[in-house]
């Protein structure tokens, strides 16, 4: 009787220093700048496994090491506010890591559409635009020592879009295609492990022409699809410079950037042309990160 | 001439009665009638924007109407005829190319078919605003035409000119070439050729052009 009570006592002991190492073990530090936190946005670099990243602009999770999924919020809310759904994903891998070098390979497909209804020459008229975003980019990051980092990148974005209005006779309905590539460079400096200063410089050396397509309707046997040619003049050698700064504390980030140029939306790949957002470009971001 | 002689008949009949290029003008002439409803003073409006003077491709999808006319849908077992028209400028290019595959169609109540290729040419660049069958159009078809269990090849470069006269371009086996015409009525038949315009007749296989003629 005694063995076994003190055989209970002993598995009782055991139970409680296991579940109570478990319980009371402090997080890692997952924030501040540090040799193993490194930058997410705009580097090779991705969450570690079973991390998370909640954000304003961003959700991402850790799945793997080497696995970063994402989601951006700007699409979503854009979506709710028009009763859209608009679903978009993105998944990098930061598929080399070691010594000096991170090399990561990103893809992101976004979708959505917004529907409007109005009256036009008293007739009511309803809109839609329909959108789908292919963004893939493949991304450098050398750490030149423990406070300078540059990061280098390429994203390919390539877009779907398609609207058009009915009812009438002969509806022109249209699609807009358009294929871009943009090259980044970004460099961090680390003044502290709450403050890292970055100047980020984009540039968007190829933009195609762009292929508006209008849908044609004859009759129910015959349609045509009619692909016209319109050539991206605001869009051609786009740039942006933007000196920012990224600060970092125990779980909260703050990003934060004002440059000049074209305004690169990074959540979709696409570039605002400077003389809508007049020069002024911006990055911004505040999340949590654990 | 002997040689040719049934060939142009062949050609003549397949072509005059199965209404192959009649067909195919038409559904050309309906893309163009609706181009002309959607561009306005060279500015065609799609997508809200206007593109003025646009230059582009024209893919063109027809699905054949079939042996059913009852049919309620359109179906594409019937076959499809896939063009592609070019916009210069807002104007239409004078070459229109494409396919035609398992195309199905009735005239007469006698269920013809066509496979193949054919490219249409308007002569020159085309305003959206011209009615097509005021051009002369030329036609290459190339493929094989069926009329119920009977199959014909087809390998002809024809012309219909505005009043309906139907031109077949024959070339000899020494490749020389001339052309043979029908009017609308197809009474009226004959060469054109360097030397000037012949009557014929196939049927009594003779041509003549005032003191002037053959036989064989």
């Amino acid at each position: 009787m005694r063995q076994r009570l003190r055989r209970l006592l002993l598995v009782a002991l055991l139970a409680t220093v296991v579940t109570g190492s478990m319980g009371l073990q402090p997080p890692p530090a997952r924030a501040y700048h540090s040799y193993k936190t490194r930058l997410l946005d705009s580097t090779a670099y991705s969450l570690y496994r079973r991390e998370f990243r909640i954000g304003l602009m961003k959700f991402s999770y850790g799945m793997f090491n080497w696995l970063q999924l994402s989601t951006y919020t700007l699409p979503w809310i854009a979506g709710a506010a028009l009763e859209q759904v608009a679903p978009n994903l993105e998944l990098k891998s930061t598929f080399f890591n070691r010594r000096r070098l991170a090399l990561s390979l990103s893809f992101e497909f976004a979708e959505g559409g917004v529907e409007s209804t109005e009256i036009d020459n008293g007739e009511l008229t309803t809109s839609t635009v329909n959108y789908l975003v292919f963004v893939t980019g493949l991304t450098s990051s050398v750490r030149i020592n423990s406070n300078i980092s540059t990061h280098l990148g390429g994203v390919f974005t390539g877009t779907d879009v398609a609207g058009g209005s009915e009812p009438t006779g002969n509806e022109v309905r249209g699609v807009a295609v358009v294929n871009m590539l943009q090259i980044w460079g970004m460099l961090e400096w680390r003044l502290s492990p709450v403050v890292a200063l970055t100047m980020t410089v984009r540039w968007l050396p190829y933009v195609s022409d762009t292929v508006a397509r209008a849908n044609l309707e004859i009759d129910d046997n015959t349609g045509a699809i009619i692909g016209i040619q319109v050539e991206v003049f605001d869009l051609k050698n786009a740039f942006a410079a933007i000196p920012g700064a990224v600060f970092s504390w125990e779980r909260a980030n703050i990003r934060i950037g004002v440059g000049y140029g074209d305004f690169f939306v990074e959540s979709v790949g696409l570039v605002v042309p400077a003389s809508i957002v007049r020069n002024i470009s911006a990055e911004f971001d505040v999340f949590v990160r654990f | 001439m002997g040689e040719t002689d049934d060939r142009i008949a062949r050609a003549s009949e397949n072509i005059t009665e199965s209404l192959l290029l009649r067909r195919l003008l038409d559904i050309i002439e309906s893309v163009r009638a609706g181009l002309d409803d959607a561009i306005d003073d060279g500015d065609l409006s799609a997508n809200g924007d206007e593109y003025s003077n646009p230059n582009g491709v024209v893919d063109i999808i027809s699905i054949c109407p079939g042996w059913d006319l009852q049919a309620p849908e359109p179906d594409v077992a019937n076959g499809t005829i896939d063009l592609t028209m070019l916009l210069v400028e807002g104007r239409i290019s004078p070459e229109v190319w494409g396919t035609v595959e398992g195309c199905r169609f009735l005239v007469n109540d006698r269920e013809w078919s066509f496979d193949g290729g054919v490219t249409v040419h308007f002569g020159d660049v085309v305003d959206v605003e011209t009615d097509l069958n005021q051009l002369v159009v030329t036609f290459v078809v190339e493929g094989t035409l069926r009329l119920g269990e009977l199959s014909f090849e087809l390998a002809e470069s024809a012309r219909i000119s505005a009043g309906g006269r139907l031109e077949i371009l024959i070339q000899l086996a020494d490749r020389r070439t001339f052309v043979y015409f029908f009017e609308p009525d197809e009474i009226i038949q004959g060469i054109r050729d360097i030397t000037g315009v012949f009557g014929c007749s196939l049927e009594n296989r003779e041509c003549d052009k005032g003191s002037d003629g053959f036989f064989w």
